[in-house]
């Protein structure tokens, strides 16, 4: 990017070349369709946007990675928002910069992105289960770190991760999970792609809440070990349903070593579940929730999400 | 003395602080003054560019021509310590002004923990330079946000004020905290007018049937009159963009971008 000291606090500040903005800048350079003082007027206003939004947000100017935040949130925001302008279209990226005032395209990519924070804010407040007489202190403005340590959380540690990376325009995933379990260190926001995928991701967690608490849950925090204690506490949930189920044939939760490797020896051969097994299993949860009214995305993870609890299950026979 | 095109700032900077204190005082006070601004703005990390706001005996001169925003960076590495009492004498009243309009107002909003800390490194200052900044500062919000933790005891306190009989020590004001009386001796020993002002806020907020409206409409004008001047700011500065335009939300489903091509395939 063009060094300007006309704002100081974004002197230093290069604009990512990766960055659809960077890349329509590029273009319009090599084919003429930004006049050389449209172009230096663009730089401007870039570095004016982060400059104000860091006199905006910051509250310590003397935080250099505060600042470097603030400074990534402009240029990302303006990039996604102009990418979403333009589908994506150099050729017309560079139109419309030449166009329209370049704070229209922050006001896109921040109305896009704002939507995906309320919901991960959403998730982090409300993707957990209380104890019963927990329900009234959550009102209270109970922090995510109380809420993690005294309810079960219904999204898991590496997803904890992913919101919080969220709140902050930034990313830890590449690809869509039904349980993040792949994670990288969190990065910026870079291409409009990754934002579709955010927003599916989200959707996954967000299922994954509705159908928990579709679940006949009373009993929940009378299990015996206490299920806040697993790793992954909703995995082993739908393993205890879905144990229960098959050697029981009734609706609980309780699990211990012993009925686990029963059901292995049962369901499993070769480390695969026994696919009539499998298939009776998949119908029961989606006609549970069919009676449940919950809507169809919720019915389809749902149906994904046993799938794959039965296969990470099925990996753990294997290792046994 | 150097001649204005033969310094690299930026790598001059690195040399005066790595120099010992007197040989880079030497040598920072023999650039002339452009260049020693140059050499300020390419220190990034305000620690740094503090230490060379001390290469000079006196630095308001170098203060008032560097950008508020970077003194305020230096200033913030110092915050609720008292020590940035030091170098707040050396700002303008006009950079002051724009100072706190830029540290105490988060997202258009004033940031009344911020503000107390301003206001406590404000007390620490020599009491001259206090009294100078306090007639910059917007006495309603100081009454504003101080209401709560002072005061007035009875309906007397009007006329004892006008009669000249109060003062932070006067049994007829009671203070929450220690910070808050602190803050209103250091007003009274600055300037008693503009702690006469502040009393008057107070008690114009106080005798108000609805207090909250009357806060409220407070806080209103002063974010309104803030807003107003950082407008003017940003336009002297060539800046377009407000504070409003970085907050508004668009409406995804019928954006309005204008685009030459798509204009003259309509028009087809």
């Amino acid at each position: 990017m063009t060094k300007t000291n006309r704002f100081s606090l974004v002197a230093e500040a290069q604009l990512d070349g990766r960055l659809f903005l960077a890349q329509a800048l590029a273009h319009g350079d090599t084919f003429g369709g930004i006049p050389r003082e449209r172009a230096d007027t663009l730089y401007q206003n870039i570095a004016a946007i982060a400059h104000k939004l860091i006199t905006m947000k910051t509250t310590d100017l003397s935080d250099q990675s505060g600042l470097r935040t603030q400074i990534q949130t402009a240029f990302t925001l303006t990039s996604l928002g102009l990418e979403y302008g333009s589908k994506g279209d150099l050729d017309k990226a560079v139109r419309l910069l030449c166009k329209n005032r370049v704070v229209k395209f922050f006001q896109i990519g921040n109305t896009l992105t704002e939507k995906l924070l309320d919901r991960a804010r959403q998730l982090l407040e409300h993707g957990v289960i209380l104890p019963p007489d927990r329900d009234e202190e959550r009102v209270l403005g109970a922090t995510y770190t109380d809420l993690e340590t005294e309810g079960i959380q219904i999204y898991t540690q590496a997803e904890l991760e992913f919101l919080k990376a969220l709140l902050t325009y930034r990313t830890t995933i590449r690809w869509l999970q039904i349980t993040i379990r792949d994670t990288d260190v969190p990065r910026a926001l870079i291409h409009l792609a990754e934002v579709n995928v955010i927003d599916r991701q989200l959707a996954c967690i967000e299922n994954r809440c509705d159908y928990v608490k579709a679940l006949p849950l009373d009993n929940l925090f009378a299990l015996d070990p206490p299920i806040s204690i697993f790793p992954n506490p909703i995995e082993h949930l739908t393993l205890g349903l879905i144990v229960n189920l098959v050697l029981y044939r009734q609706v609980d939760f309780q699990l211990d070593d012993d009925t686990r490797q029963d059901f292995y020896k049962l369901a499993y051969e070769d480390g695969e579940i026994r696919q009539s097994l499998r298939e009776q299993l998949l119908d029961w949860i989606a006609q549970y929730l069919e009676q449940a009214h919950q809507p169809e995305p919720v019915k389809t993870y749902a149906v994904s999400y046993w799938d794959e609890c039965l296969r990470m299950a099925g990996k753990k026979v294997s290792t046994e | 003395m150097n001649s204005p095109n033969t310094i690299a700032p930026r790598s001059e900077s690195k040399k005066l602080l790595s120099l010992p204190t007197q040989q880079a005082e030497q040598l920072f006070q023999s650039y002339e003054k452009q260049q020693q601004l140059d050499i300020l703005s390419a220190t990034r990390n305000p620690k740094s560019r503090e230490k060379l706001y001390y290469l000079v005996p006196d630095c308001t001169e170098l203060i008032q021509e560097s950008p508020t925003e970077d003194v305020l960076q230096v200033l913030d590495t110092m915050l609720g310590t008292g020590l940035a009492s030091v170098l707040l004498p050396c700002l303008s009243n006009d950079q002051f002004e724009e100072l706190l309009d830029i540290a105490v107002w988060r997202d258009g909003k004033l940031d009344e923990e911020s503000l107390d800390l301003w206001l406590f490194e404000l007390s620490e200052c020599e009491r001259n330079d206090l009294g100078r900044f306090l007639r910059e500062l917007d006495i309603r919000l100081l009454a504003a946000l101080l209401h709560n933790r002072v005061t007035l005891q009875d309906d007397h306190s009007g006329m004892l004020l006008e009669a000249g009989y109060l003062d932070p020590t006067s049994p007829a004001i009671d203070y929450a905290d220690e910070r808050a009386r602190a803050i209103c001796n250091a007003i009274w020993e600055a300037d008693d007018e503009v702690f006469r002002t502040f009393i008057r806020e107070l008690f114009a907020i106080d005798t108000e049937e609805d207090v909250e409206a009357e806060l409220a409409a407070v806080f209103d004008a002063v974010q309104a009159d803030r807003a107003e001047r950082v407008a003017a700011r940003d336009k002297e500065a060539g800046i377009d963009v407000t504070e409003a335009d970085l907050i508004e939300k668009v409406d995804l489903e019928s954006l309005q971008l204008d685009d030459d091509e798509d204009d003259d395939d309509k028009n087809k």
